[in-house]
């Protein structure tokens, strides 16, 4: 699920935190600015950085997709209620914070992001945050996707076998019902394997 | 925090988060054999508070935006990364968090009713959070980033309003019957006490009064001990489910 292709080009060499607080810093700058040079100007620069991040099109593809949708779907509602002008305006902010955003995941990859994102989460050990115990936390949630996604399916598999049409609540109890099972013999794993005592005390 | 209670939390965090995610990637579930198709990730975020409670249930939700912080794909349709958390559904998506910890505390409350009002409070639960908190926080970050008038915006919004609903109504019910059951194991196996109350591991001579869940304890100490609840009230969340 991690794996993804991120090809080699000028923004693959910069670090990813610095990527991202220039993201963060460029997202606020769009939301309170109404300025149409500056959007205009952090538009033109997301489409630049885009190229040349050298994206895969087949990992972006259906985000940008829904992305074009959700442009197209707010320039129309502008119009219908309001004028060009306000169309024009929604769209460039829209660009302007999703192009640069697009560019940082065309370039990083999730690995990556991901140590950013719980590096982020370090100065709060001193606040009693267990960062260890997030980064496991993550890593099970990671490993757990798959297989619960094909207990879904077995499920409904099942209900299929039966002549039945696929339904939420058949699919969903028995589902959290095997959640809490599982949650026991993987809690009972941690613990055997001292993890919270070694964490503790590394 | 005990050890068992603190992996019990890690493991339950992650299962549900993993859930979470993994509904997503249903793409077909029809509500009441309508064909009506449902995304199912704000059902999850519904179920994770209704069934873990207010903070195991909020710390799911929290790994889940982690990951779509990370640019993984966890999100139904394929989506994450920091372009879906600045555009218009942002608000909506980090409004999960605080729905469900309101989720989570209105099912506290009603877990505690007579087994007949447990459903409906469920779903009251359900649409305190995952409708009225999420609505909340998700129309005005649309607002902002469309650059439209409130208004307007909560206009459209209302188009998602019965999907929602609908959701809230599933996962209330489902979230009863996932208790229920919980209740039964523990009345059949170990008698342990619903709704967090705590449990007393009489073979270790250890109380543990930090609530597991909403779950409360099904089976929380090791094979083979005995255990009651604390303040020797067995049975009688058990009880009060049949």
């Amino acid at each position: 699920m991690l794996t993804a292709e991120v090809r080699h080009g000028p923004l693959r060499a910069v670090p990813a935190p610095a990527k991202i607080v220039v993201v963060i810093a460029l997202g606020l700058l769009c939301a309170v600015s109404s300025s149409r040079v500056l959007l205009g100007g952090v538009v033109g620069l997301g489409a630049v950085a885009l190229v040349a991040a050298r994206p895969v099109w087949r990992r972006l593809g259906g985000l940008a997709g829904w992305w074009a949708v959700a442009l197209v779907v707010t320039a129309g509602m502008q119009l219908v209620t309001r004028d060009a002008a306000a169309a024009t305006g929604s769209v460039l902010r829209m660009a302007a914070l999703c192009l640069p955003a697009l560019a940082v995941m065309a370039s990083t990859t999730p690995e990556e992001l991901l140590d950013v994102v719980l590096g982020a989460t370090r100065p709060l050990r001193r606040a009693g945050l267990a960062t260890h115990t997030l980064a496991l936390t993550v890593a099970l949630t990671i490993r757990f996707v798959p297989e619960l996604v094909d207990q879904a399916q077995t499920l409904r598999d099942a209900q299929r076998a039966r002549g039945l049409r696929p339904a939420v609540l058949p699919v969903t109890v028995p589902l959290l019902l095997r959640c809490l099972d599982r949650s026991r013999t993987l809690s009972e794993a941690i613990v055997a394997r001292s993890f919270f005592d070694r964490s503790e005390h590394p | 925090m005990n050890e068992v209670v603190k992996a019990r939390a890690v493991a339950e965090v992650a299962l549900f988060a993993a859930l979470i995610v993994a509904l997503g990637t249903v793409p077909s579930l029809y509500a009441f054999g309508l064909a009506v198709p449902l995304t199912a990730q704000t059902l999850g975020v519904m179920l994770a508070g209704a069934v873990l409670g207010p903070k195991r249930g909020s710390a799911a939700v929290a790994v889940v935006l982690v990951l779509v912080m990370a640019s993984l794909p966890v999100l139904s349709g394929g989506r994450g990364g920091v372009a879906v958390v600045v555009g218009p559904t942002g608000g909506f998506l980090l409004g999960w968090l605080p729905a469900a910890l309101v989720v989570g505390l209105v099912a506290r409350r009603a877990l505690c009713l007579p087994t007949r009002y447990r459903v409906p409070g469920l779903v009251v639960a359900c649409l305190a959070g995952g409708v009225v908190v999420d609505y909340a926080l998700g129309v005005p970050w649309w607002a902002v980033v469309t650059h439209q008038d409130l208004a307007l915006t909560a206009g459209q919004a209302v188009a998602f309003l019965p999907g929602d609903l609908v959701k809230a109504v599933l996962a209330g019910m489902a979230a009863a019957a996932v208790h229920r059951q919980l209740g039964q194991r523990s009345h059949d196996h170990a008698g342990h006490a619903l709704r967090g109350d705590g449990v007393q591991d009489v073979a270790g001579g250890e109380v543990l009064t930090e609530p597991v869940g909403f779950s409360g304890a099904v089976e929380v100490g090791r094979a083979g001990d005995q255990q009651v609840p604390a303040g020797g009230e067995r049975d009688q969340a058990g009880d009060l489910d049949r």
